[in-house]
């Protein structure tokens, strides 16, 4: 009883992943400027990729423990990495969607805080 | 020999000395054992060329694997099909083949892969050195790379030093574990302003690997009489404690190339002029 109820619970799991890989995958397709894609694609990943690796713990249940240090290592690397491109993208200068309306990084004009000086 | 020496002594000489190289290449390729005094199939590698599992699993089932004046490696242990977490009667006792084949069939080969490695780090160290020794403020990483690459490197360094201590059993091994613990390294150097890494420590964790990898192909060649061969207990196909030396090996192998490699991102971080913009 508890194994079939995991099994499926496992299922819906890699169903909810497998959902949002595709989201992840159409808005890198579909979105305008390499901001939108890369949040498309960071955000709908990481969520798929947890949710899957989860369901497929909880299915084959010897692998829980990998599947739980997977995601914890996805839920920590993942944000970081999308967050040191798009800053990289920004300084470099790769031009926004001309729909981009409050661009809040213009108005602080990307200060460069002096030795000393708070962050 | 001086300049002025006679030209026609200088030519004997010469003739001598290729004469000499000549008959010792002679001697030593006559030397060498013949191919039919050699009993190769004392080896399991046999059943790693046998491609046809199915008839391999059938002589082996029925008794008769080995031909008619042949002696198995080891007596003391039956032969029976192999079998995971459960077989003892390996060469090797590896779980991984292609493991089996390159540390230890080929061992050499691997000792040469990683001088190959070592050329090229010092290759790369001699083109950007003193490159990186400006006063420049780098261009500042933010908070939350800083404080994301220090929690994901120790993190990083874990999951590397898995990579190739399960190297028998997994496909994984040194190389792809000394790979992913440079990557940490290098996350480290993005994320931090100021870091340096520890040259010292670094020259000296690679120098003392590559010395354990030739130590221990020393040790085979002493007690089992040939150059880097299994001088170990293989163990239960499976277990993490199996194999023989291939763990030994690729632990030497995973930091030294962990080692290099840092040592190679390390010269290749140069800090540059850029401004905010």
């Amino acid at each position: 009883m508890l194994d079939a109820f995991l099994g499926w619970t496992g299922v819906v799991f890699v169903f909810i992943g497998v959902f949002f890989l595709f989201l992840g995958a159409l808005g890198i397709l579909r979105l305008p400027d390499l901001l939108n894609r890369l949040q498309a694609g960071t955000k709908s990943t990481t969520l798929g990729v947890v949710a899957t690796s989860i369901g497929v713990g909880l299915i084959v249940r010897g692998w829980i423990l990998f599947a739980a240090a997977l995601a914890v290592f996805l839920l920590m690397t993942n944000p970081i990495s999308s967050h040191a491109i798009a800053r990289a993208s920004y300084r470099a200068g790769v031009k926004l969607y001309p729909g981009t309306h409050p661009d809040k990084c213009e108005e602080r004009k990307w200060k460069l805080p002096e030795d000393g000086e708070e962050k | 020999m001086r300049n002025d020496t006679p030209i026609l002594v200088k030519k004997i000489t010469a003739l001598s000395l290729i004469t000499i190289l000549m008959v010792g290449f002679f001697w030593a390729f006559t030397e060498m054992p013949k191919g039919s005094s050699v009993n190769v199939n004392n080896r399991v590698s046999r059943l790693y060329i046998l491609k046809n599992v199915k008839a391999a699993t059938k002589s082996l089932n029925s008794g008769n694997f080995f031909a008619k004046g042949m002696k198995p490696l080891r007596s003391d242990v039956p032969y029976s099909p192999i079998t995971f977490g459960k077989s003892a009667n390996l060469e090797d006792g590896a779980a991984n083949v292609v493991t089996s084949i390159v540390v230890d069939y080929r061992g050499f080969d691997t000792l040469g892969e990683v001088t190959v490695l070592f050329l090229a780090a010092t290759g790369v160290a001699m083109l950007f050195f003193g490159k990186r020794k400006k006063n420049i403020i780098k261009a500042q990483a933010s908070l939350i790379m800083s404080v994301g690459t220090r929690i994901a490197y120790a993190v990083i360094l874990l999951f590397g030093i898995y990579i190739f201590v399960h190297g028998h059993l997994t496909p994984g091994g040194g190389f792809p574990g000394g790979a992913v613990i440079a990557s940490g390294v290098l996350g480290l150097f993005l994320g931090n302003d100021h870091y340096e890494s520890n040259h010292l420590g670094l020259k000296l964790f690679e120098s003392l690997s590559g010395m354990a990898f030739v130590i221990i192909g020393l040790t085979g060649l002493f007690s089992v009489n040939s150059f880097l061969a299994n001088f170990l207990p293989t163990g239960v196909i499976g277990d993490l404690y199996s194999a023989g030396f291939i763990a030994l090996i690729y632990i030497a192998i995973g930091m030294k190339v962990g080692a290099e490699l840092s040592a190679v991102v390390d010269s290749m971080i140069v800090d540059t002029e850029e401004e905010w913009s």
